[in-house]
């Protein structure tokens, strides 16, 4: 489903954020992507959201290189991919709901549509009492559901988790992984980037290892170890 | 599913500008105080077109004739004087007529009327008054009649005397609108500056909200309609603000020029053109929001 060929990018001679990297992903994986600061996770997902273009090498999603994806595909590309981010990126001025119909507003869905589906996600993420609250009203934790209950609204693919626990404690950083989990088995690819050991290793899935921007180890079941 | 888009890309820039209070009456000041300092040196340039055309027309030349010219001939002049390019008015004045009106003017003035009435004849002569539109008309009409068939009968034209009057009149009038021009060019640039500047400001409050919106996968028209939109509204607002603060202002000058002898009536004058001025502060005000915030925009959407 996903496919990293030889994929390189330097963003000046001296700063290289990832050599040749070869990775592939099936549909329904759960993958963990682990490694300090500064050593090309964020480079490698942002490859897959079009933010970066490789300097060398091709990113295949279904089948088609992201490289022959012009800017104005790229809007349309970003609808199949879902995002979460440490900082949740939540927009502080709406509310719960407004925050999730968002990024089905974008793509130019019905009211009617928005209403059921924004309902609906928000139940499974566990916030249906949350509806009208906005951010600076909710727990991180559940800031965190918000921002995934907006990732998946679309019934993206795959869905990116970039530091997801970061900013959370260890209960509500536990919560977000089981969460997450829960999405996987209902069939929607996860690829998980993280420092965390301790979240690595409870997940006990595929853990890929980077390290000064280069794949150095990939396990089937792996412990994040370096 | 387009129309659907616009709608709420607009509605949600209609938000903006009333969530964002204080960015917006920023902005809105901005674009405001550029709308009036526009306004303000249209008017000066208008009003003083005004004033100078008024004064012009105040101006006229005087052919003094002498003895030998009577009635018969003046009217022949008369008649000559009206078919040369550009004359809008000529009227005889006869001497007596003419002592009768001065008599008036001076009556106030005991010592002036005595010494007239010492004199036991009429120490004026008969005159025909000449008005044109163009004051750069009276030098060739001067040189016309003392060079033509009448200059038997003209003691003198007092033209020369105006020359130089005229002709300064002239230079100011034009100097001013020239001046005024420049300075409207000017003022606009460094006030496109300012708006530009203050918008881009406003919009980099909004950068994260634009950074979700790409992740979101909006495109790119969806996330400028909203900031056009607002930028659009900062415009509207401005021209609303400036439109009426342009009454207090005519309540001023007209008060400055009520002993001024000028036919000048600011109010009335604003009374006949604010349909006009607001038409045009609205189209000067909305293409500066739009262009500002276009251009403030197109730095965040890049990737």
């Amino acid at each position: 489903m996903i496919e990293y060929r030889d994929v390189s990018k330097l963003y000046s001679e001296e700063n290289i954020a990832l050599i040749e990297v070869n990775i592939k992903i099936k549909s329904g994986e759960f993958v963990s992507i682990v490694g300090q600061s500064g050593m090309g996770k964020s480079s490698l997902l942002k490859l897959l959201t079009l933010e970066e273009r490789p300097t060398e090498g091709r990113v295949i999603f279904n089948g088609v290189d992201l490289n022959e994806i012009t800017k104005k595909e790229i809007p349309i590309h970003r609808r199949r991919i879902g995002v979460i981010f440490q900082d949740f990126k939540l927009l502080p001025q709406r509310t719960a709901f407004e925050n999730v119909s968002f990024a089905l507003e974008v793509a130019g869905e019905k009211p009617s549509k928005i209403k059921k589906s924004v309902s609906q996600i928000l139940d499974i993420v566990g916030l249906s009492d949350k509806f009208k609250a906005y951010p600076v009203q909710l727990s991180g934790g559940e800031q965190q559901r918000v921002a995934i209950a907006r990732a998946l609204v679309n019934h993206p693919e795959v869905l990116i988790a970039d530091e997801p626990t970061g900013n959370l404690d260890v209960i509500n950083g536990r919560e977000i992984i089981d969460l997450l989990l829960k999405i996987n088995e209902l069939g929607t690819t996860i690829i998980l980037a993280t420092h965390d050991k301790e979240t690595v290793n409870r997940i006990n899935k595929r853990v890929i290892v980077m390290d000064e921007g280069r794949v150095i180890r990939d396990q089937a079941k792996g412990k994040y170890m370096i | 599913m387009l129309r659907l888009s616009i709608i709420r890309a607009i509605k949600s820039g209609v938000n903006n500008f009333f969530r964002n209070g204080w960015l917006s009456i920023t902005s809105v000041s901005v674009v405001s105080l550029t709308l009036f300092v526009i306004s303000f040196l249209m008017s000066i340039v208008f009003v003083s077109n005004k004033l100078f055309t008024e004064i012009r027309n105040k101006i006229g030349v005087n052919v003094y004739l002498n003895e030998k010219a009577d009635k018969e001939i003046a009217s022949q002049m008369m008649e000559e004087i009206s078919l040369m390019g550009g004359v809008t008015e000529v009227e005889y004045t006869d001497k007596k007529e003419a002592l009768t009106s001065f008599k008036q003017k001076v009556k106030e003035n005991d010592i002036i009327i005595q010494a007239i009435d010492e004199l036991r004849e009429n120490p004026l002569e008969d005159f025909i008054s000449i008005k044109v539109k163009d004051p750069r008309k009276y030098e060739i009409i001067e040189g016309k009649l003392i060079t033509g068939e009448f200059k038997d009968y003209i003691l003198k034209v007092d033209y020369s005397e105006h020359k130089t009057e005229i002709n300064n009149l002239d230079k100011i009038l034009s100097s001013v609108t020239k001046a005024g021009l420049i300075l409207i060019v000017f003022l606009v640039f460094v006030a496109v500056m300012v708006v530009l500047n203050s918008i881009r400001l406003t919009m980099y409050t909004h950068k994260i909200e634009i950074e979700i919106m790409r992740l979101v996968g909006a495109g790119n028209w969806f996330i400028k309609l909203p900031f056009i939109t607002e930028g659009a509204l900062y415009g509207l607002a401005a021209s609303i603000l400036v439109t009426l603060s342009l009454y207090p202002l005519a309540i001023l000058l007209a008060s400055a020029l009520e002993n001024s002898g000028l036919q000048l009536n600011p109010i009335l004058l604003l009374n006949q053109t604010i349909i006009f001025a607001f038409l045009i502060h609205l189209l000067i005000g909305i293409a500066l929001g739009i262009f500002s915030s276009y251009v403030a925009i197109q730095r965040y959407l890049r990737i």
